[in-house]
């Protein structure tokens, strides 16, 4: 099983004011499949994604409970190091408008100067756009 | 039916060129500087003296400008008065001004023997001062321009350290925030609570009080980047905070981008607009704090000319009411302070596409 997500719960804010942004989300993805999460706005989909590679902050958000199982391992027990190298690799994410995924001060064209200094992927996506 | 030419939008960058040209003072201001630091670069050829030659025949000698005879340029002897420090001149007794004359010797680019200097008449008897001479029978308009070499290049280097160690602090504790926010932010504050002058005297007595012209110097640069760093870094701070926000950080972070790799090739760029403006205008701080150094006879010490030790001379009222034009450094600041902020209005309002 390529993802194994169990009983994943967040939580925004602490103590009595704290809202359970996801509550008990479980699902798989096999390698091969494809899964689409619908759900109206604010039910925690963007967040329950972004979970996968551990991008939301954790200052304002706290893992309560529940596992992410990537290849076997935990994401949310793993250090910086590895999570980074997961990202972009093995997890990589297309934003809602992906023209704001793009830094305004490169040009779009200094794909391979900007891809030579970044560490070296084991499988890397089809497609990087380098202003990233 | 032909096509009608469109043309094709500016990119940015054409954009703000376009609009900083538009700018008359922001140009003029900008090639004033570039005239100055070209004149900086090449002081030992385009001042007619050497800074320490004096001439013990012409203490407080008036400038003695050159006038027009037919189509050349000629230069009158000046003779001595009675009464101390009087001169006249003497309109009979001309010599031309030529180009690449031979003069005092000096080394150009601190390298190079040099003996030929851009005008002059050549002729000992025939000198040409343009502002005068100064106590010592030197040369005050060499003097000021072997000091714009110290005066111009500490405002450039003073900025470049001060601004980097800023942008970085700033870019550090605005990415981060917490703890490490907080301590970076307390010691900037603490930096910019204490007076800057009495900051600037007590960094200075933590030196030994006699040090060399290029330890001096050194010392001024390190003292003034110390003091400049702090309110970039809260500029570049508050930046910081809200680029981090940015989808496109985000994404850098979704790839796998180390905190380093996403402060310096995300944030801190998008930063430069607003860093550059602001380092051309605090480049007549750099400048001016110098010239107070040396004015209090703890910077560049003689026989080394600086704008602030040329000053000091300007302490003397009665020197000030019979030898007015030992100020002409206070001109020279002035000018180019006085450019530096045209060019940095012109630039900050070139950047700022939303207004006109």
């Amino acid at each position: 099983m390529l993802l194994d997500i169990r009983n994943l719960q967040l939580e925004f804010g602490t103590g009595r004011d704290a809202v359970r942004a996801v509550n008990g989300v479980s699902f798989t993805i096999a390698e091969g499949e494809t899964l689409c999460l619908v759900g109206e706005s604010g039910c925690g989909k963007s967040v329950s994604a972004l979970s996968i590679a551990r991008l939301v902050p954790t200052p304002p958000a706290r893992y309560v409970g529940g596992e992410i199982l990537l290849n076997g391992r935990d994401v949310l027990k793993m250090d910086q190091r590895e999570l980074r190298s997961i990202r972009g690799g093995v997890v990589s994410y297309v934003f809602q408008e992906p023209s704001a995924s793009l830094n305004p001060v490169f040009r779009v064209g200094t794909k391979s100067r900007n891809r030579s200094s970044s560490t070296a992927r084991s499988s890397p996506p089809t497609t990087k756009s380098s202003a990233c | 039916m032909s096509e009608p030419a469109t043309n094709a939008p500016l990119s940015p960058r054409q954009l703000f060129w376009k609009r900083l040209r538009a700018r008359r003072s922001a140009m003029a201001g900008g090639i004033i500087l570039a005239v100055l630091y070209l004149m900086a670069v090449l002081a030992g050829f385009v001042a007619p003296y050497h800074y320490e030659s004096d001439d013990r025949d012409r203490f407080f000698h008036p400038p003695i400008l050159p006038k027009f005879d037919g189509l050349r340029l000629v230069v009158p002897r000046w003779e001595q008065k009675e009464g101390q420090f009087k001169y006249a001149p003497i309109a009979s007794d001309t010599k031309p001004i030529r180009l690449f004359v031979q003069g005092d010797k000096y080394k150009l680019f601190a390298l190079i023997p040099c003996q030929t200097h851009l005008f002059g008449t050549g002729e000992k008897s025939h000198p040409i001062y343009l502002f005068g001479t100064d106590q010592y029978g030197r040369d005050v308009c060499s003097r000021i321009l072997y000091g714009s070499q110290i005066s111009l290049s500490i405002g450039l280097i003073g900025i470049t350290l001060s601004f980097s160690f800023g942008m970085l602090n700033g870019g550090i504790s605005g990415y981060f925030g917490g703890r490490i926010d907080t301590g970076i932010m307390r010691v900037c504050e603490l930096i910019m609570s204490i007076p800057s002058l009495y900051l600037i005297l007590a960094l200075r007595n933590t030196f030994p009080s006699n040090i060399s012209s290029t330890q001096a110097y050194a010392m001024i640069i390190v003292i003034l980047s110390f003091i400049g760093w702090a309110s970039m870094a809260r500029v570049v701070r508050g930046m910081a905070l809200s680029l981090r926000e940015r989808q496109f950080v985000l994404a850098a972070r979704a790839l796998g981008a180390t905190p380093w790799r996403i402060i310096t090739r995300h944030i801190l760029p998008s930063t430069f607009s607003y860093v550059i403006v602001a380092a051309t205008l605090s480049v007549p701080y750099y400048i001016l704090g110098e010239v107070v150094l040396s004015y209090l006879a703890v910077g560049i010490q003689e026989p080394q000319a600086s704008w602030g030790n040329m000053l000091t001379a300007a302490q003397n009222t009665e020197h000030l009411r019979n030898y007015p034009w030992l100020l002409a450094p206070g001109a020279a600041i002035f000018v180019t302070v006085l450019a530096f902020n045209f060019l940095g209005d012109g630039l900050r309002d070139a950047a700022d596409t939303k207004s006109t």
